[in-house]
């Protein structure tokens, strides 16, 4: 079987190459853009609308938005993963956690994610007294963990702290996709490792929350989508990034000592 | 930043994106993972692997098991299990009672939980369903007995293109509950490659000198049949093809050096149990050319002794 190594410094001229090419092509498209925008005065050219809102109607705005701001959050995550070396559940859940958080609000969004977290780790530690299998346990286990989360918004509604919009779909989704991620993550690696993983994934989730809630950020996608062009070729450079974590630093900390 | 380089440290971007990525295909890695699968490639070229007493493959065949057939002491495994999870040691069994090597006792409704969760994936890479099966119980080797908490050390050998860079002792603790893994608190000792006798220790990542448990220094072990197993890790290259492999051996006090697994994703801290950075050695076998993996096991074995002489590929004590 042949074998050759790849070699490294073209990988990486090559790697640099295309990002070069998708930042700096991004960056011309918007001028460009925006050059004609200054002549030609029509709807869907006009800079200073974004084309994208004259697309879509504007109840879909918010959703919009939303898309836009994933990719965004994806290079704070792997930032954060590749550089830095936090762990966090999967490439995606900090991401959609802190979209999350932009409809249901901080607060709000950290009290259904703890207050069902720990209802449902209550029932899983009694569930496993019971010797119930694995699948038919985490079932029982987000069932619960959902449900929670619906008397949670009805009691805050009914003592009229909160408006019913609070129960976004997306914040359901994504913390019971957090809580069956921990509870696995919790049997597989131990509970320290579960928990420094979800305390990752939220720290991480509430970086982002901090980001997109400018709504000068989300407005200057909206207006410039070539942005998610240049975020990819910063993605794409990160892909080669081959030096140490900083969490790194500190696990090899004896040897660094020499 | 100065100090980084001297030390040569390599980090798991590094690892994924120059070795692993580039010398583990997914097939090979696949091949690798499934412990049967494995063994039955190993004993192909008779390398010498722990003997396989049965298998589990569905649900159903827990409950019509007969476990009289296995010898009083053995070991349950998932058959792509990770990290050591799911690995049972048995001391002793009667009808409907287990006995653990921690002196637990099981029920046969514990019992077969454990096996139906093993089935389910549970302790496997993935999640994915899984085969359970029983295997010898290897003994621990009388060297390493004032080193050990209950359960017997095992041996990684880091085998880079096919040619062995590093080793490391790992000696179970009460706190890895009898396990040789490193993340669930076993010490590891760097080994000198030449003499295979063991160097210092790391304890979760802190140097350490002495076995927390025996309170016995970890230094100076001499491991048997050390140029057998080198010799083993070089021919195992050929059987799994993986460019970037930890090799884990357990010296048994009958049968001698046997392999218990092939990792194609071995960690890190084997440079904190050597107190070196890998990549002064990775580039040294890198240093031999193209195709040092398509040459025959005696001439990898061959470079192998001559970076002994190299000074790079010795450790200072």
């Amino acid at each position: 079987m042949a074998k050759i190594k790849k070699d490294t410094d073209l990988m990486d001229r090559r790697v640099y190459r295309i990002a070069a090419i998708l930042i700096f092509g991004a960056v011309a498209i918007g001028f460009f853009r925006h050059f004609i925008s200054l002549f030609i005065i029509s709807e869907s050219y006009a800079v200073t609308s974004p084309w994208l809102s004259s697309i879509f109607p504007p109840e879909m705005h918010g959703q919009v938005t939303s898309v836009v701001l994933i990719p965004l959050g994806l290079l704070v995550v792997t930032m954060f993963r590749n550089v830095v070396g936090i762990s966090t559940f999967g490439t995606s859940t900090p991401v959609l956690l802190a979209i999350a958080l932009r409809e249901t609000s901080l607060i709000f969004g950290l009290i259904f994610l703890i207050a069902s977290g720990l209802v449902g780790s209550f029932v899983r530690s009694h569930l496993s007294r019971l010797h119930i299998l694995l699948i038919p346990a985490l079932s029982i286990v987000l069932t619960v963990a959902a449900t929670s989360m619906l008397i949670i918004v009805l009691v805050l509604h009914h003592q009229g702290s909160v408006p019913l919009d609070y129960f976004s779909p997306l914040s359901i989704v994504v913390i019971t996709w957090m809580i069956e991620r921990f509870a696995i993550l919790q049997l597989e690696s131990g509970t320290r490792e579960a928990l420094k993983t979800a305390a990752g994934t939220l720290f991480v989730a509430i970086v982002i929350y901090g980001i997109i809630r400018f709504h000068l950020i989300s407005h200057f996608l909206l207006l410039y989508p070539e942005t998610i062009l240049i975020i990819t070729g910063l993605l794409l450079l990160l892909g080669r990034y081959t030096g140490l974590r900083w969490t790194e630093y500190y696990r090899f900390r004896d040897l660094m000592k020499k | 930043m100065k100090k980084l380089n001297s030390t040569g440290l390599l980090g798991l971007n590094r690892r994924n994106a120059s070795y692993s990525s580039v010398w583990n295909d997914s097939q090979h890695l696949a091949r690798a993972d499934d412990k049967l699968k494995a063994k039955a490639m190993l004993q192909e070229i008779e390398i010498p692997v722990p003997e396989t007493y049965s298998v589990i493959e569905h649900q159903f065949e827990i409950r019509s098991f007969q476990d009289a057939k296995l010898p009083q002491s053995f070991v349950v495994k998932p058959a792509r299990g990770r990290e050591g999870r799911g690995i049972l040691v048995i001391e002793s069994h009667t009808d409907g009672v287990w006995r653990k090597k921690n002196s637990q006792l099981l029920s046969r409704l514990e019992w077969e939980l454990h096996l139906a969760n093993i089935l389910a994936g549970l302790y496997s890479l993935g999640g994915r369903s899984d085969r359970v099966f029983f295997e010898y119980c290897t003994e621990c080797h009388d060297v390493f007995s004032e080193v050990t908490y209950q359960g017997t050390p095992d041996i990684r050998i880091l085998v880079y293109r096919g040619v062995p860079v590093a080793g490391m002792l790992r000696l179970p603790t009460k706190e890895s509950d009898g396990r040789a893994n490193l993340h669930q608190g076993a010490i590891g000792v760097g080994i000198d490659m030449a003499e295979g006798v063991s160097l210092h220790g790391v304890h979760h990542s802190r140097y350490t000198d002495i076995h927390p448990d025996t309170r016995k220094p970890v230094k100076g072990i001499r491991i048997p049949f050390w140029k057998n197993i080198v010799e083993i890790a070089v021919k195992t290259y050929s059987v799994f093809q993986l460019g970037y492999a930890g090799v884990d051996f357990v010296v048994d006090k009958l049968r001698g050096p046997m392999i218990l697994e092939v990792n194609g994703r071995p960690g890190l801290a084997i440079q904190l149990a050597n107190r070196i950075g890998l990549l002064d050695r990775l580039n040294a076998v890198d240093a031999y050319g193209k195709s040092i993996e398509e040459k025959t096991w005696q001439e990898r074995l061959h470079i192998f002794n001559e970076l002994l002489i190299d000074s790079v590929h010795r450790i200072p004590r």
